[in-house]
């Protein structure tokens, strides 16, 4: 078998010894050669040792950066209240940064969250729909962004804003890297309910106003529409109060109508939408029961409870109150129909002598 | 073709009697020396004894305090190429830089005046290296000369005197000089290389504001700042370690292989680094270090490089050109990366140079760029005219 034979010197070394004159084979054959020989040896230790101590400088350099933006970027995420994180496609966990892991209740130390944990804490709805958005992102390159509820330790839940983001991975061909943030936005969102709550609340007694019961009576026709179900509208008109709020000034009538708010909310069942409709008027929605007996009975509780004396800044002041009630879809089709017809049967009551409850009848519709 | 070379030392004159039957208007003369005996014209100066014996032939020069000759470097003396060619024309033209004219421009003029003549078939391109942008010259260059076409040349380098590199003109020499000679001929051949030996390392940082040959901030730090940073212990060196630590730049992020620029100075006070040619912002730096082994390593390299191009049983001249920052680092070794390169071309070959700021060549796959710490070589003959070029 033909073999050629293994050089015993490396090429480059023995190139460097036939320069210095010297046969790689046989060695320095004088002073001078061995001189040469020393000196070449000892200049490439040098060099090599130069080389060592840059490169690893060097290194140290990066690292030392890249630790110094690394915590830049935390500190810039904790102050910011912005958690980040990253994942790979195929991968069972998500790299999670520190300011994610506490935004998330997590131990301190969580770097990884396996994927279906992460899932696991989002509402439902919110669930699929992240779940859609990251299988979208390992297919292309996508920015999205969405609110979802966490459910937090204790039943706690808190409101977050994300978003996602995949671009193709430097380091994978033909895979996206997948990332995104999460911020803690549940003070904006009670906030922003504060906001809705005041737009929809009367201001002097805390009531729904006008449109947020409109709102709120649409709603119970478009549920109780078809089912069987039926809706009492109860119109109430404060007997005497003109006269109180021309004899006692604003600010008494004022304070009287707080107080008649009060006793209509311990009065009325808890979950049945009570409104100022407008200067001593007030709406009620009766749920489900179309008992005209019981009906009368909450009226005459009403009543009963108005007609008691109020103090108002220490006297005691008396009004009376006249009740029309309308059922729906009895006595209207609509909800503006609805609200005249107990309008209606409330304006009977006053002609037959106030303090008194009237049922919408259809002979009275106008 | 015919060629010869020539040595001058100040004391001993002339080393071999300069042949006036070289003499031709297709007589080309490269002349490089110190830039004091370049613009000696006086009679019994060297430069007058070259003009008296080749009156037709086409001077061109450039200012270097080392030369090289064979395997022989010599400081303070003259080499000189002499080629006389057969089937070859030459065309020397030259352009002034200043403030009407910029670098990148008058390569584009010099590449359109060359094209004007039918048959160009290879480029010698020679600058001042301190007054002239030599990158940009050489784009300027190579983007009005067909795609190919092979070009070589220097910047000149005169480390004690303000650097002079000049053309000689009938009316004497000019500064601030670009000349370029355009080779014309189906049958003229000219093959380069060029390699450096520097290794690069640590992270590439953006150079974020420069001017010129001047680097200002790296990765918004003070430039020297962070060079004296990498260099730790070897930074007291400095400014003459600055030879040993040159900087790669990579234009674009992609680029594998990138430029050296080889630091020709520091400036303490603003904190900046001159180096040989530009590196302008929004280049990538990386920190190099040439070691005398790496750089020896480099000539062996250039030198097999040339050797895959040359024919097997043609003499050839080859010029060389090699950075002063390698023969800084080189020191009384510099003779050394010659020796290879002697080694490397044909029987009856001449080799013949000079060390300068800024090296201008191709490497494989890669425009025409001017190089620093690179040892570059073109060899020039005229091809039998049956033979066929691959």
């Amino acid at each position: 078998m033909d073999r050629s034979p293994i050089p015993l010197l490396h090429p480059m070394l023995a190139r460097q010894l036939r320069r210095l004159g010297i046969d790689p084979e046989a060695g320095p054959s004088s002073p001078d050669r061995w001189q040469a020989l020393l000196s070449l040896i000892g200049n490439t230790y040098a060099e090599y040792e130069q080389l060592v101590y840059l490169v690893t400088r060097a290194e140290r350099m990066s690292t030392d950066e890249l630790q110094r933006s690394q915590s830049a970027l935390a500190e810039a995420e904790q102050i910011a209240g912005l958690g980040s994180w990253t994942w790979r496609p195929g991968d069972e966990v998500l790299r999670v940064s520190p300011t994610l892991a506490s935004l998330m209740q997590l131990p301190a130390a969580t770097r990884e969250l396996p994927l279906v944990l992460w899932l696991a804490g989002m509402d439902g709805a919110d669930r699929t729909l992240v779940h859609d958005s990251l299988r979208r992102a390992t297919r292309q390159a996508v920015s999205l962004t969405g609110e979802l509820r966490l459910q937090m330790r204790e039943g706690v839940q808190r409101w977050m804003q994300y978003r996602i983001v995949s671009r193709p991975d430097p380091e994978r061909p033909s895979q996206m890297a997948v990332s995104g943030t999460l911020l803690d936005i549940t003070e904006r969102m009670r906030a922003e309910e504060q906001v809705r709550t005041l737009a929809f609340q009367d201001p002097l007694t805390g009531l729904c106003n006008r449109a947020r019961f409109f709102e709120l009576l649409g709603h119970a026709r478009s549920q109780v529409h078809g089912s069987g179900e039926q809706l009492a509208l109860l119109f109430l008109d404060l007997d005497g109060f003109k006269e109180i709020n021309d004899r006692h000034g604003h600010d008494a009538g004022d304070q009287l109508l707080r107080q008649v708010a009060e006793r209509l909310r311990s009065t009325v069942p808890p979950h049945d939408p009570l409104c100022r409709f407008g200067g001593d008027e007030f709406l009620v929605l009766i749920r489900a029961d179309s008992q005209h007996a019981a009906l009368e009975a909450l009226a005459e509780r009403i009543l009963a409870a108005i007609s008691a004396p109020f103090e108002v800044e220490g006297r005691r002041l008396s009004v009376g109150v006249s009740i029309g009630i309308a059922v729906y879809p009895g006595d209207a089709v609509s909800t503006l129909e609805l609200v005249r017809a107990a309008d209606t049967a409330m304006y009977q009551a006053k002609q037959h002598g106030k303090g008194r409850v009237r049922f919408h009848h259809p002979a009275h519709t106008a | 073709m015919e060629f010869a070379t020539f040595v001058h030392q100040p004391t001993a004159g002339w080393e071999t009697p300069l042949d006036p039957a070289l003499d031709s208007p297709d007589t080309l003369v490269l002349v490089f020396g110190p830039s004091d005996a370049l613009t000696d014209l006086s009679p019994g100066s060297p430069l007058a004894a070259l003009a008296r014996s080749l009156p037709r032939s086409v001077f061109v020069s450039a200012a270097s305090l080392t030369v090289a000759q064979a395997q022989q470097t010599h400081d303070g003396g003259l080499t000189v190429c002499v080629a006389r060619f057969a089937h070859t024309r030459l065309r020397r033209v030259q352009a002034t830089l200043g403030p009407a004219l910029d670098a990148s421009t008058a390569g584009q003029q010099l590449a359109a005046a060359l094209r004007d003549t039918p048959g160009l078939s290879a480029v010698l391109v020679f600058a001042d290296g301190r007054e002239v942008n030599g990158p940009e010259l050489v784009r300027g260059l190579a983007a009005g000369l067909p795609d190919g076409l092979p070009i070589a040349g220097g910047m000149g380098a005169d480390g004690t005197h303000a650097a002079r590199t000049w053309t000689l003109h009938a009316d004497g020499p000019a500064q601030g000089s670009v000349c370029a000679v355009g080779l014309y001929g189906s049958r003229l051949r000219m093959a380069r290389s060029c390699r450096g030996g520097s290794v690069g390392f640590g992270q590439r940082r953006l150079v974020t504001r420069a001017q010129g040959h001047t680097v200002e901030e790296i990765d918004g730090q003070p430039a020297l700042q962070l060079y004296r940073q990498y260099l730790g212990r070897y930074a007291s060196g400095l400014p003459e370690a600055a030879s040993h630590f040159p900087l790669t730049v990579f234009r674009r992020a992609e680029d594998t292989q990138g430029v050296i620029r080889y630091v020709l100075g520091i400036d303490a006070d603003r904190q900046t680094i001159d180096v040989a040619g530009d590196i302008p912002a929004g280049s990538l730096v990386q920190l190099s270090r040439a070691g005398r082994s790496e750089l020896i390593e480099g000539a062996f390299q250039a030198a097999e490089a040339l050797r895959d191009a040359l024919p097997v049983d043609q003499p050839v001249l080859a010029l060389v050109v090699s950075c002063v920052g390698r023969r800084h680092v080189l020191g009384e070794q510099t003779a050394e990366e010659l020796e290879p390169v002697a080694a490397a071309l044909p029987a009856g070959s001449a080799l013949a140079g000079f060390y300068s700021f800024g090296e201008i060549s191709s490497r494989p796959g890669q425009p025409c760029d001017m190089h620093n710490m690179t040892l570059t070589l073109a060899a020039l003959w005229e091809a039998d005219p049956d033979v066929q070029e691959a």
